[in-house]
């Protein structure tokens, strides 16, 4: 799954950041794969984004058999950390 | 005529639309609802303007989705997130305010169709002050 991932992000240059957070990376019986993406600030048209980065993931989870549960935020609001698990993500990818 | 129910591509189970119907529909204010687009519903209100709302299960919803829903949905003019864990960042809520939309979960959502102008309602801090459903960690 991580190559995948990491594939979708090279193919998305405003994603800029992936982490994984709940019972997913805790357990062997998680029933989806909750998934944080962040994208740029400046994304000229962050609606079409934030569509196909849903897209692709739900083609992904067709193929590995994984239901994600996006949640898709700015740098900005990422900053904010308005997740409960902030403190526990799982870095998946980050972009240099 | 189809009203394109059967499938979203929002990821909203059919047991959170389903659940929602029954709520709403329960709603002192509503008087006839009908969903089309699987997700999509127009909110009659017995004294009140009506409201084309959209039901979602956004663990925290933010900016970029308040944008395609601009896009993909624009007569939208409520955005429920869903239970009471679901929450939105405050950039996604000053967004719904300038639009004059809605963006509530379930623990607002009572008290926001109680008001004509539904996009204003809030909930209020021991201090008078308005209380959001943001979260931090």
């Amino acid at each position: 799954m991580m190559t995948e991932i990491q594939n979708i992000s090279f193919d998305v240059p405003d994603l800029i950041e992936v982490y994984g957070f709940g019972s997913y990376f805790r357990s062997a019986n998680a029933n989806d794969c909750d998934i944080l993406l962040v994208v740029r600030n400046n994304s000229s048209d962050l609606g079409r984004l934030h569509f196909d980065l849903s897209q692709c993931f739900y083609q992904l989870g067709e193929k590995l058999s994984v239901r994600f549960d996006l949640t898709i935020l700015t740098e900005q609001e990422n900053a904010r950390k308005p997740l409960l698990e902030h403190d526990i993500l799982v870095p998946l990818y980050t972009k240099k | 005529m189809s009203n394109n129910n059967g499938q979203n591509n929002w990821g909203v189970p059919w047991c959170r639309i389903e659940w929602f119907e029954k709520k709403i529909n329960t709603h002192p204010n509503v008087i006839s609802v009908s969903r089309h687009d699987d997700i999509v519903f127009d909110i009659k209100r017995s004294k009140d303007q009506d409201v084309t709302l959209l039901c979602l299960d956004e663990y925290t919803l933010g900016v970029a989705a308040v944008y395609r829903i601009l896009s993909e949905f624009p007569n939208v003019n409520f955005i429920y997130i869903g239970g009471q864990w679901n929450r939105y960042t405050p950039e996604a809520k000053e967004m719904c305010l300038e639009h004059r939309m809605g963006l509530y979960n379930i623990s607002e959502l009572t008290g926001a169709l109680w008001r004509n102008e539904f996009w204003g309602y809030h909930k209020i801090d021991d201090d008078g002050n308005p209380k959001y459903q943001f979260r931090r960690s």
